[in-house]
C-alpha cells in the first residue's frame, strides 16, 4: 500500500481530526501536511500488524503537540464567518438547538485547553474508546477520563452562561 | 442555553461529527526547511544586534590614539578612521588636539595649543611616551612653568590675533628631560587659501615637517584642529577637519 492509498483511505478522517484539534483552517491544513510528511518519513517503521489509523492519529496528535509548543507558530485568530459556521451547523447529522447555540458550543470548544481538546477530539470524532485514546495520547486511562469529564464540565458551564 | 439538562455527551458527539472539507497533502512542499531558516535568521539577527550594540558602546568611549609600540608599528598597520579620532571636546582637557605626525620611525604624535598660546603639548600613546622616557607634562617657553595636559585650553582669540597680525603662530615648547626632546613649533601663515603648518621635531636626530592643510577661514580653531585620521600612506596623512572638510596632510621629513 503506497502513500496515495493511505491518503485516499484515511484522508477524510484525518482532515476531521485536524479540524477538531485546530481552531482555524490554516492550522488544520498545516497539521494535515505535517502529519503526512511524518508518515512518509516514518513509513518504514510502521508495524503492519497494528492498525494504521491508530498510528496515524498518534502521529497527528504528536505533531499537534509540537505545533502548539513551537514558539515561531503563527498566532492566527479564527475569523470564521457566520456563513461558514452555519454551513457546518447544517452538516450535523443530529440537530440540536439553533445556530446561536452551535456558535456558543464552537466558541466553548475553542476555549478548551490543548490537552482536554485533544482528548475530546479523539474520543468523539471517531468514537474511539478511552483505552484507544489513552494509547494514542500516551497517558493513563484515568487521565483520559479525567480530562474528558473536565472538558464536559467546562463545556456545560460555558453553555449555561450563554 | 438555559436548559439545565444539557447533554454534553450528545452535543460533543454531534459537534465533532460535522462535515469538513477534504484537506490536501502536497509531497513537494518542504515545510521542514522553515525551522532551520528561522534559526539561522535569528542567529544572524542576534549577531547583528550584538555588533551594533558593541559599535555603539565603542562610539561612546573616549576617542584615543592607539600606537602600541613605537619601534614595531608600521604606518601601514595603523588602524584607520575612527580609531584615530583625536580626543577633542573633553571638558577637562580640551586642548589635547593637534596634528598627527610621522617621523619616519613609525611614530604618531598629537600636539595642541596652550592656554597662553606660547607652547604646545605633545600627546602620544602612553607606552610610546614611556619608551621615549617622556612624561605627560610640558614646560612653557615664557615662564618655565610645567603644565599637565589638563591645564591646556584653546585660546581662539589669541590664535586669531596671532594669525592675522603676523601670519605666524608660535606654539612650540621644549619638552622632556635635558632638552633632549623638543616638539618644535608651528609656523602658521596664510598663503592664498592654505595654512601652512610647519613643525620641527627633534629627538636625537632632528627632523622637520612641513604640513599643508586646506585653510578654512570660517572654521574655528577647534574645528581646524579637530582632525580625524582617515588614511595614512608613507608620506601623507588624510584627515577630516572638524568642519567636515577633508584635507590631506603631507608629511615631508627634512634633516637639518
Amino acid at each position: 500500500m503506497n502513500i496515495s492509498s493511505y491518503i485516499n483511505a484515511y484522508g477524510k478522517d484525518l482532515s476531521r481530526l485536524c479540524f477538531s484539534l485546530c481552531k482555524n483552517r490554516p492550522d488544520a491544513e498545516d497539521l494535515y501536511q505535517i502529519t503526512w510528511e511524518k508518515v512518509l518519513r516514518g513509513i518504514q517503521k510502521y508495524d503492519t500488524s497494528k492498525p494504521f489509523d491508530k498510528w496515524l492519529w498518534t502521529i497527528c496528535i504528536n505533531a499537534h503537540k509540537d505545533m502548539m509548543k513551537n514558539p515561531f507558530r503563527k498566532r492566527v485568530i479564527p475569523l470564521e464567518s457566520e456563513e461558514e459556521l452555519e454551513a457546518r451547523f447544517r452538516s450535523l447529522p443530529q440537530k440540536f438547538g439553533d445556530l446561536d447555540e452551535y456558535i456558543a458550543l464552537h466558541n466553548a470548544v475553542n476555549r478548551l485547553p490543548v490537552s482536554k481538546r485533544q482528548a475530546v477530539a479523539l474520543y468523539y470524532f471517531k468514537d474511539l474508546s478511552v483505552s484507544e485514546v489513552s494509547e494514542i495520547l500516551g497517558v493513563p486511562e484515568g487521565t483520559v477520563k479525567s480530562r474528558l469529564q473536565s472538558a464536559r464540565d467546562f463545556i456545560r458551564e460555558e453553555l449555561m452562561h450563554e | 442555553m438555559n436548559n439545565k439538562n444539557i447533554n454534553t455527551e450528545e452535543i460533543l458527539k454531534s459537534y465533532f461529527s460535522h462535515d469538513v472539507p477534504q484537506l490536501s497533502f502536497n509531497p513537494a512542499k518542504k515545510r521542514s526547511i522553515k525551522k532551520p531558516l528561522l534559526a539561522v535568521a535569528a542567529l544572524i539577527l542576534a549577531v547583528l544586534t550584538g555588533f551594533f550594540v558593541y559599535a555603539y558602546a565603542l562610539s561612546k568611549q573616549e576617542p584615543m590614539i592607539y600606537v602600541s609600540n613605537s619601534q614595531s608599528v608600521a604606518l601601514a598597520d595603523i588602524p584607520r578612521k575612527s580609531a584615530f579620532k583625536l580626543p577633542l571636546g573633553q571638558e577637562e582637557t580640551p586642548t589635547r588636539v593637534g596634528l598627527i605626525r610621522y617621523d619616519g620611525q613609525d611614530m604618531v604624535f598629537v600636539t595642541a595649543v596652550s592656554k597662553t598660546g606660547d607652547g604646545s603639548f605633545l600627546r602620544c600613546s602612553d607606552d610610546l611616551c614611556e619608551s621615549r622616557g617622556l612624561t605627560p607634562e610640558i614646560e612653557l617657553h615664557s615662564t618655565g612653568e610645567k603644565k599637565t595636559p589638563a591645564d591646556w585650553v584653546i585660546d581662539e582669540e589669541k590664535y586669531r590675533a596671532s594669525h592675522s597680525e603676523n601670519g605666524v603662530f608660535r606654539m612650540s615648547t621644549d619638552y622632556g628631560n635635558d632638552n633632549s626632546f623638543t616638539i618644535g613649533y608651528y609656523n602658521q601663515s596664510k598663503t592664498d587659501d592654505e595654512i601652512i603648518l610647519t613643525g620641527t621635531f627633534v629627538d636625537g636626530t632632528t627632523t622637520t615637517y612641513h604640513i599643508d592643510v586646506k585653510y578654512n577661514p570660517d572654521a574655528s580653531v577647534e574645528q581646524v584642529l579637530k582632525l580625524a585620521l582617515l588614511s595614512v600612506t608613507e608620506n601623507t596623512v588624510s584627515v577630516k577637519l572638524g568642519d567636515g572638510d577633508t584635507a590631506t596632510v603631507i608629511v615631508q621629513p627634512e634633516s637639518e
